[in-house]
This record gives C-alpha cells, sequence and structure tokens, in this order.
C-alpha cells in the first residue's frame, strides 16, 4: 500500500461546520514523503482546523484523509502533533515530558530515560533534565515539545504556530533548529504559521489560504538550497515569494476587515 | 454526525442535545424523576407514613402554611428579619473590614492568617455561648449569623481591592484624589464584581446560620418549626417546613443573585 | 474563572512574604489582644454568665481529665474521621467522572448546585428518622454536608483541565483510563487539595450541628448538655478545645495545599 511515491497526507475536499458558520474549504491537500508544507493565512481562516482534522483530532463534516495511503481512522502513531508552547505538563520535569510520549506507549522506564536523554541532549537541553516547565523560558518549553514529538520517530509532524508565542529572535533560532531536526528524520511536516518569513525559509512549499471559508488561493514553491539558514531569505527568489505571499493575504485581510464591519 | 469518529471521545466536541434533548432538558427529567420516584416511594407502602409522606402532600402542606397567621408571623417574617439584619450587618462590615485590611498593611498581615481559617473553625460552638450571655432571643442568632457571613463578605471583597489594577491607583494619585474619592470613584467600582459575588455568598451564608440557630435552640423561627414538627412527631408538618425552608432559600439566593448582577460591570 | 484564580495565587505567592517582622508575629499580636480584652472585660463585669478566660481553661482541665468528656472527644473524632474520609473519596471520585462529561455536567451541574444551597441542617430530622439517633444519622449527616462542596469543586477543576493537554493526550491516542491517570489526576490535584481542607471544616460543623441538635454524646452534645446546666466556663473551655482541635488538620492540610500548587500549578 504506501510505496515510495504514495503521499504521507492526501485530503480530498476536506469541509469543516461548526453550527451556522462554514470554518473550512472544501481543501484538497497534498504533502509527499518528507515534504516540508506550510499553510499562511489571515487569522479565523481554518488553519488550526484543517491541521486538526489532519491529525484526527476533528472529524470533517465532509471529504476524506488519507495518511501514507491509508484512511485516517484515529490518531496515528507515527503522527507527532507539536503544540503552542504550553503542551509541555507543568508537573514533569523535562525529562519525563520528554519521555511522556514514550511512556503512554508502554516503553520501559529504563529504555524511555535513555531515549529521552539523547533526545534532551539533541535539542540542547543538556543539564536541565530535572527542570521543572515553570523554570524554563518558552523557548526551551518548545524545544521540549519537540523533543517529545522526535521521541516517537514520526514521518509525519504537524505543527500549528509552534513558536507563535516567541520573540522574533528567538523563533529564527528555533525554527533553524526545527530544519535541523527535521532534516536527521527525514519526515513530512504540516506546518502554520503567520510569519512569511518563517514559512518562506523553511519549507518546500508555501500555501496561501483565503479568508473563512478558508481554502487555497494560491501555492509558492521554495526553491532554496538545503540545508537552510536564515541568510537564505535575502537571496532574491526569497524576497520574491515572500512578496506575492503578503500581496495576497494583505488583500484577504482588507476583504475581510472590512466584510465584518 | 456522518460516519464513525475518529477522535478519542474526550476531545469531541460536547454534544448540543442527547438523544433529542439538551442539558436542560435532561436537568428537568432528572428532577422529574427524583421527585417521582420518592413520590411513588412514599406511596408504595413500603415506608412508614411516620417516616415519610409523598412529596405532593408535603407541597400542599407547606403551600397551606402560607395561609397560617402564626406561621407567616412568627416563622415567617421574624426568620427573613433576622437573616436580613445579619446579611445587612456583614455586608456593611465585611466591605469595611477589607478596605481597612487593603489599605493599612499591619491589619491585613494580622487578619489574613484568621480569614483563610475561619471556616475551619465550627462556629456555631458559640452559640450557646451567644445564649448564656444574651438569652434566646433574636441577639444571638443576629450576633452569629453575622459572624458566620461576614468573613465570606472580607475575603472575597479584598480580593477585590486587590486586584484593583496598579495602574489605575498610579492614575488616581497623578490626579491628586484624596482617598475618600479614590475610594468612591476608583477602588469600589473597580472592586465591586468581587464584592458582589462576596455579598450572594454572603446572604447564603446568613440564610444556613440563621436557620441551623433556630433550628439548634430558639423560641420560634422557620428552623424551629422544623424541629418542634420533628420532636412532635408532626411528619408532615416536618416536611412541610423543609420544602419551605429549601424553596425559601433557594428563591432568596436566586434573587439576590439576579439583583446584583445587573450591577456587575463584567458581565456586561 | 481561571484567569483569576491564576491571578490569585500569584498574589498570594507575592504577599505572603513581607520584609521586617516574621509572618506569624501580627496574628499572634492580634490573639493576644482578643484574650486580653476577654480578661479585663470579664474581670470588670464580674458577672456568673461571662467568665474570664483562667476560668475557662480551669474548667477545660478539669473536664479533659473526665473519662465521659474524653469519651465524647474520641467519639466525635472517629465519627468525624469516617464520614470525612468517604466525603473526600466518594466527592472527589463521583466529582471527576461527571466532570469529565461537559453534556452530563451541564445537565446535573444546576440540581447539585440548587441543592447545596439548601441550609441542610434542617434535613437532619430525615436522617435521624431513617437512620435513628447515634453514629449513622450524625455520621451520614456530616458526610451529606462535606460531600457536596467536595463534589462541585472536583466537577468544575475536572471540567476545566486544559484543553491543550487534552488534545495532546488524543494526538498520543491515549486511553480514556491513561488520561484519568497521567493529565486528570495531576491537573486536579490543586483543587483536590484545597476542597479537602474546605470539606474538612464543612463537615466539623454538620457533625457538630447534629450533635447539638440530638446526640447522646460526641462534643456538641457536651456544649448543649452545660448550656442545660447553665455551666458557661466548660462551654467556654470546651469552645477553645474544638478551635484547637480544628485548627490543627486545616492548618496542616493548607501546607499540603501550598506544596501541591507548588508542584502544579506553575504555570508560567
Ligand atoms: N470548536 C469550534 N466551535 C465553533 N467555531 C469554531 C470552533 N473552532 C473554530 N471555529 C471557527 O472556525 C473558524 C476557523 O478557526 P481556526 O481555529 O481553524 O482558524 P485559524 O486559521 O487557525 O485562525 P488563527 O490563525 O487565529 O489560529 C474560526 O472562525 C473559528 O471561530
Ligand atoms: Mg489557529
Amino acid at each position: 500500500m504506501s510505496s515510495a511515491t504514495t503521499p504521507i497526507v492526501r485530503a480530498t475536499q476536506v469541509e469543516q461546520h461548526f453550527g451556522p458558520v462554514h470554518a473550512l474549504g472544501p481543501v484538497d491537500l497534498r504533502i509527499e514523503r518528507g515534504e516540508f508544507v506550510s499553510i499562511v493565512g489571515p487569522s479565523g481562516c481554518g488553519k488550526s482546523t484543517l491541521l486538526e482534522i489532519v491529525g484526527a483530532l476533528q472529524d470533517p463534516a465532509s471529504g476524506t484523509v488519507e495518511i501514507d495511503g491509508a484512511p485516517v481512522d484515529g490518531p496515528r502513531r507515527r503522527t507527532a502533533i507539536v503544540f503552542q508552547e504550553s503542551a509541555t505538563l507543568p508537573w514533569r520535569t523535562v525529562l519525563d515530558n520528554v519521555a511522556f510520549a514514550l511512556e503512554v506507549r508502554g516503553i520501559g522506564r529504563k529504555e524511555r530515560r535513555d531515549k529521552a536523554r539523547e533526545l534532551v541532549q539533541i535539542v540542547g537541553l543538556a543539564g536541565f533534565e530535572d527542570h521543572y516547565p515553570a523554570q524554563l523560558s518558552g523557548g526551551m518549553r518548545q524545544r521540549v515539545a519537540m523533543a517529545r514529538a522526535m521521541s516517537t520517530e514520526p514521518d509525519l509532524i504537524l505543527a500549528d504556530e509552534p513558536f507563535g508565542a516567541l520573540d522574533e529572535q528567538t523563533r529564527m533560532l528555533m525554527a533553524e533548529e526545527l530544519l535541523r531536526v527535521v532534516d536527521t528524520i527525514g519526515c513530512g511536516v504540516l506546518f502554520i504559521t503567520h510569519s512569511i518569513q518563517e514559512a518562506v525559509l523553511l519549507s518546500d512549499r508555501v500555501l496561501v489560504m483565503g479568508r473563512r471559508p478558508g481554502t487555497f488561493i494560491d501555492e509558492v514553491p521554495i526553491d532554496l538550497p538545503r540545508p537552510r539558514s536564515h541568510v537564505a531569505l535575502s537571496e532574491q527568489s526569497a524576497t520574491e515569494a515572500q512578496e506575492r505571499i503578503w500581496a495576497q493575504i494583505r488583500s484577504e485581510a482588507e476583504v475581510a476587515m472590512r466584510s465584518e464591519r | 454526525m456522518t460516519a464513525r469518529s475518529v477522535v478519542p471521545a474526550y476531545v469531541r466536541p460536547t454534544p448540543a442535545r442527547v438523544a433529542g434533548m439538551p442539558a436542560r432538558g435532561w436537568t428537568l427529567v432528572l428532577l422529574v424523576v427524583m421527585v417521582a420516584s420518592l413520590e411513588l416511594y412514599a406511596r408504595s407502602g413500603a415506608v412508614s407514613r411516620l417516616d415519610l409522606i409523598p412529596v405532593s402532600e408535603m407541597a400542599t402542606r407547606s403551600i397551606e402554611l402560607l395561609g397560617d397567621r402564626d406561621f407567616v408571623v412568627d416563622a415567617l417574617l421574624r426568620s427573613a428579619l433576622l437573616i436580613c439584619v445579619s446579611f445587612v450587618a456583614s455586608a456593611l462590615v465585611g466591605v469595611g473590614v477589607a478596605y481597612a485590611m487593603s489599605r493599612y498593611r499591619w491589619i491585613h498581615r494580622a487578619m489574613k492568617p484568621y480569614v483563610n481559617v475561619f471556616y475551619a473553625l465550627p462556629i456555631f460552638a458559640l452559640y450557646p455561648v451567644m445564649v448564656v450571655m444574651f438569652g434566646t432571643g433574636m441577639v444571638p442568632i443576629i450576633l452569629l449569623a453575622t459572624l458566620f457571613s461576614v468573613v465570606i463578605v472580607i475575603a472575597n471583597s479584598l480580593v477585590g481591592f486587590e486586584s484593583t489594577p496598579p495602574i489605575v491607583t498610579k492614575l488616581a494619585r497623578s490626579l491628586e484624589m484624596t482617598p475618600s474619592q479614590q475610594l468612591r470613584k476608583i477602588l469600589l467600582p473597580s472592586a465591586l464584581p468581587d464584592i458582589l459575588a462576596g455579598l450572594k455568598l454572603g446572604l447564603g451564608y446568613a440564610i444556613i446560620a440563621v436557620l441551623a440557630t433556630e433550628f439548634i435552640l430558639a423560641t420560634t423561627g422557620l428552623g424551629q418549626v422544623v424541629n418542634r414538627a420533628y420532636n412532635n412527631f408532626n411528619t408532615v408538618d416536618m416536611y412541610a417546613g423543609i420544602v419551605f425552608v429549601s424553596v425559601f432559600a433557594l428563591l432568596a439566593n436566586l434573587t439576590l443573585s439576579a439583583a446584583l448582577s445587573s450591577f456587575d460591570w463584567r458581565r456586561r | 474563572m481561571n484567569a483569576r484564580s491564576v491571578r490569585e495565587s500569584h498574589r498570594g505567592a507575592s504577599t505572603d512574604r513581607h520584609p521586617g517582622s516574621p509572618a506569624w508575629a501580627p496574628p499572634l499580636v492580634l490573639a493576644g489582644l482578643i484574650v486580653i480584652a476577654w480578661a479585663v472585660s470579664s474581670s470588670l463585669a464580674d458577672s456568673a454568665v461571662y467568665p474570664g478566660p483562667a476560668e475557662a481553661l480551669e474548667s477545660l482541665w478539669s473536664d479533659l481529665s473526665s473519662s465521659r468528656f474524653l469519651g465524647s472527644v474520641v467519639d466525635t473524632a472517629r465519627v468525624l474521621l469516617l464520614s470525612y474520609g468517604a466525603a473526600v473519596v466518594i466527592g472527589s471520585v463521583a466529582g471527576m467522572m461527571l466532570g469529565l462529561s461537559a453534556f452530563w455536567s451541564g445537565a446535573a451541574l444546576p440540581l447539585v448546585y440548587a441543592l447545596n444551597s439548601i441550609p441542610k441542617i434542617v434535613l437532619y430530622p430525615i436522617f435521624l428518622l431513617f437512620l435513628g439517633i447515634g453514629d449513622m444519622s450524625r455520621g451520614s449527616f456530616a458526610f451529606v454536608s462535606g460531600v457536596l462542596p467536595m463534589f462541585l469543586i472536583m466537577v468544575e477543576a475536572t471540567a476545566g483541565v486544559s484543553r491543550l493537554h487534552l488534545k495532546m493526550s488524543a494526538s498520543l491516542g491515549m486511553s480514556r483510563w491513561s488520561l484519568i491517570r497521567r493529565i486528570v489526576v495531576p491537573s486536579v490535584l490543586p483543587s483536590l487539595a484545597a476542597g479537602m481542607r474546605l470539606c474538612f471544616g464543612l463537615t466539623l460543623i454538620g457533625l457538630l450541628l447534629a450533635e447539638m441538635f440530638s446526640g447522646s454524646s460526641g462534643l456538641g452534645y457536651e456544649l448543649l448538655r452545660n448550656l442545660s446546666l447553665a455551666r458557661v466556663e466548660n462551654i467556654m473551655g470546651q469552645v477553645l478545645l474544638i478551635g484547637v482541635l480544628a485548627l490543627v488538620p486545616t492548618l496542616a492540610l493548607q501546607q499540603l495545599e501550598l506544596r501541591i500548587r507548588r508542584r502544579y500549578e506553575v504555570t508560567a
């Protein structure tokens, strides 16, 4: 069933309604294995809704989602979701937070702690194993969440504005960190962000979503060599892509603001 | 709902209806089922009429009580009066003490620990002391009910006074307002929602205290009506009194909540 | 609601520490002042119904050497422990179960809140009718006094478990049981601790009221017996004893709550 050419995500004609609110779609979404796809769009257009449908945290009103060639039938072992910052458990230490996903899967204490220790090293938190989340900065907490997501060796990561609560500099650093991690494990990524810069820096493809009910109004391929760093953002093709996305979003946002009045 | 859900049950959205009925409907169903089973149980003959009477009889008799002049004047009005007096007293004293605590740090430090543990102390143990000192009249009841309800008013008002944003206090100082102006124009309005919450609770506590003291030891009053009926083996009047008191307490709480909510700017 | 409790705990942490004299000094000074006022006023009044602190302590001392009184203390403590334990366990488990379902919480809570606002003491005769005078009836009544608030606190706490944490658990495919053990229980621990403190005071009040109304032993019964014998200094001494007996577990529970909050409630 799953071969090298089956996309990791294929969503067809997905739509969502909340009572009278038509929140999303219909949209089609295709992500190849190992591909990094970002979605940008005005606030409230349905980005999180789409991500949650792909992650089996919401049932779509209509449409189908296939992951790795099989229809979604519940949260999937090899899909990892990275939420915004406070998805760390405040009563667990860094190490136990990172080991949480493994613990839930019934991995033995010794094994999961060894693995977690390794991951803590990888995300640069060595020495903080026994700290509690409240003792960490927002960026460090987000690293904990990333380490937890990596612990289950995912082939698909869904990230909903994971750096949304961080300041500009930390965001950039974290984005580079994420790139490094994703490159090492080679998984597909669906990444939602408000930052056009971030989307361009990270993605192979940026999808622009129009105002609610969100549908994709543009698809911008990003042809920058990998591995990338923030330096790549000043290249000609990167600035062009940013301009193009910004123009789309601005016209959408203007219409949305006018119609809300 | 379309096909089977793929979402774990605990993150699914709350359904608006279950079996075609909204939550409010189920509340009513639960209530009716409870009342009906009580009624049936009482009528089934499985329980002596000395222990339990049907709900319908409780209700009829408690409505009859309203026509009884002695009951209305000696019990209902008297208890209502006691509750009102204690409530007003604890509202005034409570807000005053909370203001003093928020203004003077040493008062705050001396009293805060007591406010924290107050409701762990069985304050009703003081009632016999008060009865000895003041007799079985209204005074000990008012004293105890005021004492019992004032602390919850203090605790809540204090939260209100202390959560006035510092920027607002700075603004007041920059406008060179006098302390009384600050209190009336800034502190009171800003603390109002918490004070109102405290007052609602305070009324509940006053009601509990008045009825409990009357019930334990008093010459008359709503609580005493239940006590006397129990001691006279008058089960019908006892249940009627209980129903009456329950409805009375519920209505009083609901009325005050509705009245106070209209002042609450946080809910507008 | 959530924002508010966070705000309160934050303020609690900041106002608890002041420079200068230690935190226990001002409340002790206040207590000392009250005792002095009591002593002076009673010696001025020089009345048989208003004994001073020395007489109260003296009579308490002689009470404590009477085996009947000690039996009453032990009785009250035993019944209290049982009913408190039952109220905490049943209230918290049932509350958590209901809190997990938002729909059924919405349906059932209005009824429980209404029930909780009834002055429960007037229901005590029903307990007497069905359970007779003795440990069963006053223990059950104390249990009911404590279990409703415990239940309500736990329903609210469970309903307030972070939606984000629920989503994360769902994304890991956690079973309901695993969710309860790993997410729900740790999240509600601070509320559980607060509920345990509150529940203790309410259970004790319920028990004492029940004993005061009718009993053959227990501290509440001793109070009313002394009242009918007009032994005021004994009443005062026993009130002091009850206060101390209530305060010790409350302070311990407060410490427990503080510890749990430090560990589990630290949201950044
Ligand atoms: N559970 C829900 N119930 C009702 N309406 C909802 C619900 N979840 C989302 N919506 C509505 O659906 C629309 C899309 O929401 P969604 O959260 O997907 O937006 P978003 O694109 O992620 O926005 P943002 O960028 O602000 O996070 C919004 O208008 C929102 O109000
Ligand atoms: Mg969103």
